[in-house]
């Protein structure tokens, strides 16, 4: 068949394309007015696909959003997220997801990800999205956040979803770059980063960041004459160290995280009233990835993953009793492990793309020690132990407007009672181009933490089983016009033999696998854009999660989720306004109940020059005092009131 | 200002403002790439095989001309027409179709440009990824090489990705 010439264009499609006077740096900087259906996502299939036939919900929020709102923390980024909230106690932020937001919990029921690689350490399993997380926000390109269970794909603690923190490349990190931020409660925070590609794709860049404040507002009522010394010791610093490197598929990543926080401990608890002394909490995460990726042979795509993490948290608080020498107390948690992962995909068979995987952590040291700081610890437990997880995944075009995607992977944890098979299910309907609906069924599970594992096992109680969960879910995107799209999800779920704290007279602190718990929601979001470059996203979650037996409300679990997020120029592109508003209902907590709240952000951002960039922020603009009680044995603690912040940011040589 | 988009060319159709922005990055990505001799004679010929709503993006960036040559664009039905063409689109997004066309064009000095994610992975040199506040590109630099092709630096360093 001969080619078939285009003639001359008719007036139909003579209009004009106000992108060709424009260079690359420009049109990459270029935003759309239309609310795009087929942007790329990897979190829901690990592997790059567009979001639309992806076999998962997947929410992102990229770094122009960071920019927009002023987001200076994992958490900020976190509470733009449908369905998420974060909750702190000032030293800890817990993520809550979907109703589970239980209390003392260490995000262990959420995988956190940097650019593929599994972060959750080996103590309690943690996702460390505190100030100690590796990543400053100025280094992250993209956060997918794919709720729901997902072990059938990635194994322990894909619980309630997984979030991947994909970092920027040399593109966007060229040459030398620095900021400075401060804010109102006395806080302040830099980085500084330099970055180089070469011709042949080589590409590398390395940040150093650090922040500290100090006289930190109390979180609890103290007495007025005692508030001015407590602040005195209630500070907070740390630094950052992360580094990448990548060529011709070979990839190497390196992040180093240490903090210090400090507060006010009383120097003997037994006695009301006693001196004061310098509590600490001290973390030191380390890790190091190599991976490779690339095709072999027309229709097999592979990629390896070595990576090596290093934990410790001491926990220090001086002890001055009448007639002993003073000492410092100190509570060590301490992990070394190594994670292997080789993946396998395969377009070999038509209209099937298959993806094996083989995941491999081996715990070298688990280890939690307690005693006086210089002495033989009281207490100390250590051991090592060994994961192994294998997947399949099968993502099958059946017709060309149905996907079916079905996976399984097995889990066998050494520590843990045996093996664990998770099924997933879904099927992905192209309704229209504007409109697809997806019916997903998952399965997720998450084993006893090293933590949960001893403090069972060391007054000889009962071992404790895997927690499990399965969920069906019924997702729809529509767009209605070109910038006009919603979604809607229902979903329910049913999670058994959560692993609860109890405090009990003869074991102390145990815990114990609970009652089943039932949970149903309904997401719904609305995106709204405007052809001058305004943005409107709205998102409300409502759900309901009770305890199957008793009937009882999950603690830390609001009925009613809201988030807007709207921003828009104001002065061409060189000066924006974002505006966020967050708000929860009423939830209970183990002291009785906090009352619902909403607060409000603002965000001013003015782009000076190519090279420089300042902003202002007032984060709580109407200072509402609200609480949290993310700790069992705390009471509700004050969150942070209105809050004032300026930054500026400087590039050179890019 | 000069980003915003002349009024009236945008989201008369949904896929019409994602279009356009692809024939705008593609008109620039052919700009920077260097074709092995000959060079490209009185014509330069984008060909599109599948997506539509490229084809007729396309035809308009095609009224501007490459150098000395004039531009024109070629819808392709099989791979045994891309003979007189430099840019190769390719708007599939199933692997068996994109490794068919790269297969059988593996040897020929074309700017083979993907939209789509698989594209990149089956050996397009240009994937165009469509993300949540615009667009970016990849490119795989060794395939340019292996063609013949010579990328611009400026192309290389604002890429999301070389390979």
């Amino acid at each position: 068949m001969p080619p078939a010439w285009a003639g001359e264009p008719g007036l139909a499609v003579a209009e004009a394309n106000a992108g060709l006077d424009l260079g690359l740096e420009d049109l990459l900087r270029q935003g759309l007015k239309a609310v795009p259906q087929a942007v790329q996502v990897s979190t829901a299939s690990r592997f790059a696909q567009s979001a639309e036939q992806a076999p998962a919900q997947t929410y992102v929020l990229t770094d122009a959003e960071i920019r927009a709102y002023g987001l200076r923390s994992m958490a900020d980024i976190l509470n733009c997220l449908p369905g998420l909230f974060t909750t702190s106690n000032g030293n800890f932020v817990y993520v809550a997801a979907r109703g589970l937001g239980r209390p003392g919990d260490f995000n262990a029921r959420l995988l956190l990800m940097i650019d593929g690689v599994r972060v959750n350490e080996n103590i309690f399993d943690a996702a460390l999205i505190g100030p100690e997380f590796y990543v400053d926000v100025d280094l992250i390109d993209r956060v997918e956040f794919t709720p729901g269970p997902g072990s059938a794909l990635y194994g322990n603690n894909a619980f309630f979803g997984v979030i991947q923190v994909q970092t920027k490349r040399a593109d966007k990190l060229a040459g030398l770059r620095a900021r400075l931020a401060l804010d109102s409660q006395r806080g302040s925070s830099w980085q500084a980063s330099a970055g180089q590609r070469l011709d042949s794709g080589a590409e590398g860049w390395i940040s150093i960041s650090g922040f500290q404040q100090d006289r930190i507002p109390l979180n609890s009522p103290a007495p007025a004459e005692r508030v001015d010394r407590l602040r005195d010791h209630n500070w907070d610093h740390g630094t950052r160290l992360l580094a990448r490197a990548s060529m011709a598929g070979w990839s190497f990543r390196a992040g180093h995280s240490e903090r210090v926080r400090g507060n006010a401990s009383p120097l003997d608890p037994t006695r009301p009233g006693s001196g004061i002394g310098q509590g600490r909490s001290i973390y030191f995460n380390q890790f190091a990835a190599l991976g490779y990726e690339g095709a072999l042979g027309a229709n097999w795509d592979l990629t390896v993953e070595a990576s090596s993490k290093v934990l410790q948290s001491r926990r220090r608080d001086p002890l001055e009793q009448p007639g002993r020498p003073p000492l410092e107390l100190e509570t060590l948690s301490e992990g070394q492990w190594d994670e292997f992962a080789l993946r396998l995909g395969s377009s070999a068979w038509r209209g099937h793309y298959v993806l094996g995987g083989l995941e491999w952590q081996r715990d070298r040291l688990q280890r939690i020690a307690l005693g006086a700081r210089g002495l033989p610890p009281d207490l100390d437990f250590t051991s090592a132990s060994e994961r192994l997880g294998v997947f399949v995944q099968d993502e099958w075009q059946l017709h060309a407007q149905h996907r079916l995607v079905l996976g399984l992977r097995w889990d066998h944890d050494r520590r843990a009672d045996g093996s664990r098979l998770n099924p997933r299910l879904a099927w992905v309907w192209q309704l229209s181009p504007e409109a697809n609906l997806k019916l997903m069924q998952g399965s997720a599970y998450r084993a006893p933490n090293f933590y949960e594992f001893r403090s069972n096992q060391a007054p000889g109680l009962p071992v404790l089983e895997a927690e499990r969960t399965r969920s069906l879910e019924l997702a729809l995107e529509h767009r209605l016009t070109p910038q006009l799209q919603y979604r809607a999800s229902l979903y329910r779920a049913r999670m058994s033999g959560l692993i609860s704290q109890v405090l009990k007279p003869d074991t102390g602190l145990s815990f114990v696998n609970s009652d089943v718990v039932r949970s149903r929601g309904l997401e719904l979001g609305l995106e709204k854009r405007w052809d001058g470059g305004a943005r409107l996203q709205l998102g409300l979650s409502l759900q309901r999660s009770r305890e199957l037996g008793s009937g009882a409300e999950l603690d830390n679990s609001p009925r009613r989720l809201f988030k807007l997020a709207y921003s828009q120029p104001l002065w061409r592109d060189d000066l924006q306004l974002g505006w966020q508003t967050q708000a929860m209902s009423r939830r209970q907590v183990p002291a009785g109940s906090l009352p619902g709240q909403a607060l409000h952000h603002l965000h001013l951002l003015w782009r000076q020059s190519a090279d420089s960039e300042w902003s202002l922020g007032l984060r709580n603009l109407m200072g509402v005092s609200y609480a949290d009680q993310p700790d069992v044995g705390l009471p509700p603690l004050r969150q942070e009131g209105r809050v004032l912040r300026l930054q500026f940011k400087h590039r050179v040589g890019s | 200002m000069p980003l915003l988009w002349a009024a009236g060319a945008a989201c008369a159709h949904p896929g019409q403002e994602e279009a356009q922005l692809k024939a705008a990055f593609i008109y620039r990505f052919a700009q920077f790439t260097q074709w092995p001799p000959p060079p490209p004679g009185r014509e330069f010929n984008y060909c599109v095989a599948g997506d539509r709503e490229l084809q007729d993006a396309l035809r308009v960036v095609a009224q501007k001309p490459m150098g000395q040559a004039a531009g024109r664009v070629l819808v392709l039905g099989s791979p045994a027409e891309a003979g007189p063409c430099h840019v190769l689109v390719l708007g599939f997004s199933g692997r068996q179709e994109l490794q068919l066309w790269l297969d059988a064009l593996a040897d020929s000095p074309l700017l083979v440009v993907g939209a789509s994610a698989e594209a990149f992975r089956a050996g397009a040199i240009i994937a165009l990824v469509l993300e949540p506040n615009g667009m970016a590109f990849r490119i795989n630099h060794s395939e340019a090489k292996r063609r013949g092709l010579m990328l611009s630096s400026q192309m290389l360093k604002l890429a999301r990705e070389v390979k």
